[in-house]
C-alpha cells in the first residue's frame, strides 16, 4: 500500500509519529513490544515518505517494488535482532 | 536526462495545498532512473549495516545497552524532526517547480538546506560531546558501529547539501531544459537521507533498551 496525502498533513503525521516512537520508548525502555513499536513507526513513516514526498506509486515499476522488498527485508532483520535480545 | 513533465495548471498548489501531482498515481517516473538506481543501492548497503548492528547486538546485548545509556536520544529525536521538516520543504519546492514557479521553488529549497543544516550543526555537537568526554570509535564495538553509521550517513548528507546548493545553481538556468529533473532527483536523494535515518533513529538510540 501507499500512503500518498497532501505533505503538510504528511508532515505532521511524522513528526508526531516520531515524537510518538521516543516516548514510546522513553517510557518502557526494557520492552520488547515498545522497541518493536519503534521499529514498525520507523517503516511507517518511510512508507509516508515515499508516497506523500517522494511521489513514488505502484506504477514506477520496478523502484516502488524494489523498495517494498527493501523495506520488507529490513523489518525481518530489525524484528529477528530484537526478538533474539533477552528482555526483562 | 529528459523533461517531458505535464505542468500542472500555475497557482493550482496554493488552493489545495499540493501541486495536483502529489494526489495522483502519475506514470512518469519523479527525477532521473540513474538516481534511483543509486538510492536503491545505496539503501541495500545500509540494510548490510542495520544487519551487523543487529547481530552485533544480538550477541552481547548488555554491552549495547550499557553504550545506548550513554546517547541522548532526544538529541536524535530533534534530528529527526529537523530532517522530516528540511523534507517538507524539498516536497513542496518539486511541486512549485512542476507548476513552473521556479522562483518559489527556489526559495523553499533555500529553506530545506537552512533547516537541513541544523541537522549538521547538531550531529558535530554531539559528535563533540562523545569524543570530549573520551569516547571514540574504538570504545566498544557500539560506538565503532555508532561512528561508523552515523558518519556514512552525514557523509550523504554534506553530499545532500552540494546536491541542493547544485539545483539552486540550475534554477538560475530558466533555458535548461532539464532543470525539472535536476530538482526531482536531488528531491529524491534528500529524502533518502531522511528516511535513512528514520532506521537509524530508533536502532541506535531507541530499540533494544539501555542500562
Amino acid at each position: 500500500m501507499t500512503l500518498r496525502i497532501n505533505e503538510n498533513v504528511a508532515l505532521a503525521l511524522l513528526a508526531l509519529l516520531s515524537l510518538g516512537s521516543f516516548v514510546l520508548v522513553e517510557e518502557d525502555i526494557m520492552s520488547l513490544a515498545a522497541s518493536l513499536a519503534a521499529f514498525a513507526i520507523g517503516l511507517l513513516k518511510i512508507n509516508l515518505v515515499f508516497g506523500s514526498f517522494m511521489h513514488l506509486g505502484w506504477r514506477h515499476r520496478p523502484w516502488r517494488q524494489v523498495l517494498t522488498v527493501w523495506l520488507a527485508v529490513v523489518a525481518v532483520i530489525l524484528a529477528t535482532g530484537l526478538a533474539v535480545l533477552p528482555w526483562e | 536526462m529528459t523533461d517531458t513533465v505535464t505542468a500542472p495548471r500555475p497557482g493550482q498548489e496554493a488552493r489545495d495545498g499540493t501541486s495536483g501531482n502529489t494526489t495522483g498515481d502519475h506514470a512518469r517516473l519523479p527525477g532521473d532512473e540513474g538516481v534511483w538506481f543509486f538510492i536503491v543501492a545505496d539503501m541495500c548497503m545500509f540494510a548490510v549495516f542495520f544487519l551487523l548492528f543487529m547481530v552485533g547486538q544480538a550477541e552481547d546485548p548488555d554491552a549495547y545497552r550499557e553504550s545506548r545509556a550513554k546517547l541522548v536520544p532526544a538529541i536524535g529525536l530533534v534530528n529527526t524532526l529537523i530532517l522530516i521538516t528540511s523534507g517538507w520543504f524539498m516536497a513542496r519546492a518539486v511541486n512549485a517547480a512542476r507548476a513552473g514557479e521556479w522562483h518559489i521553488a527556489r526559495r523553499r529549497i533555500i529553506y530545506a538546506l537552512l533547516v537541513g543544516s541544523c541537522f549538521g550543526v547538531l550531529k558535530i555537537y554531539e559528535y563533540s560531546t562523545k569524543i570530549a568526554a573520551g569516547i571514540t570509535i574504538q570504545t566498544s564495538e557500539f560506538f565503532t558501529y555508532y561512528f561508523a553509521f552515523t558518519g556514512i550517513h552525514f557523509l550523504h548528507f554534506l553530499i545532500g547539501i552540494g546536491v541542493l546548493l547544485v539545483c539552486l545553481g540550475k534554477l538560475r538556468q530558466a533555458e535548461n531544459p532539464h532543470r525539472l529533473k535536476w530538482i526531482e532527483s536531488a528531491g529524491n536523494y534528500w529524502h533518502m537521507v531522511d528516511l535513512l535515518w528514520m532506521i537509524l533513529f530508533p536502532m541506535i538510540y531507541l530499540a533494544g533498551g539501555w542500562k
